[in-house]
């Protein structure tokens, strides 16, 4: 059942951090109600039966700080998003009661996912998707060994954080990656990013081969992708596994859906594993889109995500915590100023 | 052995605060008014109770704010000789 009202915690309590137990359900939904009142964007974490039940089926693995007496005050949790790859675990859903702000429960959730957690369910990677209106959350993730890869612009509303006074312009997200099972394989590198994917793809992390990615789209081959309106979000949200030659209609067929629907961010991840990504890339380019970067293990093989906003996103309100991070950011922004002059618009 | 503030933010530039922040830290105003956060203080906690041996229960980190805190709470929790 659905909760609607906010049972009280008592403040100053002991807790522990321990794995979700079902009895934790209750208070996970409680607690997502004391923080984000009925407006959190996903049921799921409303009701208690159904966050049993994702947990039971391994879509979602939460960590909980529990008191003695079973009241639950804060929440972490690795899950199955948006990636097709079903090994690869998205890591947030980090919450915690105000009156618990100054305690360690985010930062000890954080340790147990990292070190206790992931050996247990085992996956190939986990990504965040790290808000940049503050540090607090790219600097956590970092804090568990997670790599920037790629800048969502301006992908959430101000909304989403209104409750907590922190937004105005809409929030940029870093990715950010942690390779625990490397899947050595060739990505087949767009020309116009191969500078991009050689940064974000550096380090011991991975072993892949770049391959210049010069082949046509061959003629014979249909699109296959996966496309989710966010609705709460005003994202829209395509995953193209394969590219053929129907793509363009296909981009414009979305975009006209994005339009009616007064969607305001659209977000292409484009499978890097395709011989012919470079020849896809260019249709995005000239369509107006920009690279936010490479992600890892996005279809199993590797991604990049090309994105369009509606309205010119803010550059500067991105705030981020690292000097990596920052280089994504000039990529990014620059590879935007291009879309701009191609609007006959000189960017700000 | 007694510790001074150098020896607390000798630590805090080995658990990646930037050293700019690090050096600019006055001794006895809280450092989360000073440009560190809620990720920041556990990590410092940890890491002085690594460095110290000492046991920094929950309870009592939360009530370390200053630098001046963590000095004088080292120095009463270390062994003396």
């Amino acid at each position: 059942m659905k909760i609607d009202h906010e049972i009280p915690v008592e403040a100053g309590q002991k807790f522990q951090v321990d794995a979700f137990k079902e009895a934790d359900a209750l208070g996970i939904a409680n607690l997502f109600y004391a923080i984000y009142g009925a407006d959190y964007p996903f049921e799921t974490y409303y009701i208690p039966e159904k966050i049993i039940a994702e947990n039971r089926c391994g879509n979602i693995h939460s960590v909980v700080a529990r008191t003695p007496g079973g009241d639950i005050i804060a929440h972490g949790a690795i899950f199955r998003s948006s990636a097709p790859y079903p090994n690869l675990y998205e890591i947030g859903q980090y919450i915690v009661l105000k009156n618990y702000r100054d305690s360690f429960a985010a930062y000890k959730i954080n340790q147990y996912i990292a070190e206790t957690l992931v050996k247990a369910v085992n996956p190939d990677g986990l990504f965040g998707e790290a808000v940049c209106n503050h540090t607090t959350t790219q600097k956590a993730s970092a804090l568990i060994g997670m790599k920037d890869m790629a800048l969502e612009v301006a992908l959430m509303p101000p909304e989403t954080y209104q409750r907590e006074k922190n937004g105005c312009d809409r929030v940029s997200c870093l990715i950010q990656f942690r390779s625990y099972h490397d899947r050595p394989h060739t990505i087949f590198v767009p020309p116009a990013y191969r500078r991009e994917i050689e940064f974000a793809a550096d380090g011991p992390d991975f072993t892949r081969t770049l391959l210049d990615s010069i082949e046509p789209i061959p003629p014979d081959i249909s699109s296959k992708y996966t496309t989710a309106f966010l609705s709460f979000a005003g994202v829209v949200r395509t995953n193209v596994e394969a590219a053929g030659s129907d793509i363009a209609a296909i981009i414009d067929d979305i975009e006209r859906q994005a339009s009616a629907k007064r969607m305001e961010v659209l977000q292409f991840f484009l499978n890097l594993a395709m011989p012919w990504s470079g020849k896809v890339v260019e249709i995005f380019r000239k369509k107006g889109f920009f690279s936010g970067g490479y992600v890892p293990r996005w279809f199993d093989t590797d991604a990049i995500l090309m994105q369009k906003n509606q309205t010119d996103p803010n550059f500067e309100s991105i705030v981020l915590y690292s000097p990596s991070a920052a280089t994504i950011k000039e990529f990014v922004q620059s590879d935007w100023a291009r879309t701009q002059k191609h609007r006959g618009v000189t960017p700000l | 052995m007694t510790i001074t503030g150098n020896d607390i933010t000798a630590i805090m530039k080995t658990v990646g605060i930037d050293p700019k922040t690090v050096d600019a830290l006055k001794m006895d105003i809280p450092l989360v008014h000073q440009g560190l956060d809620s990720i920041d203080m556990p990590v410092i906690a940890v890491a002085v109770e690594k460095k110290f041996g000492i046991d920094l229960s929950e309870a009592n980190a939360t009530q370390l704010k200053t630098i001046d805190d963590f000095v004088t709470f080292v120095n009463k929790m270390m062994p003396k000789g």
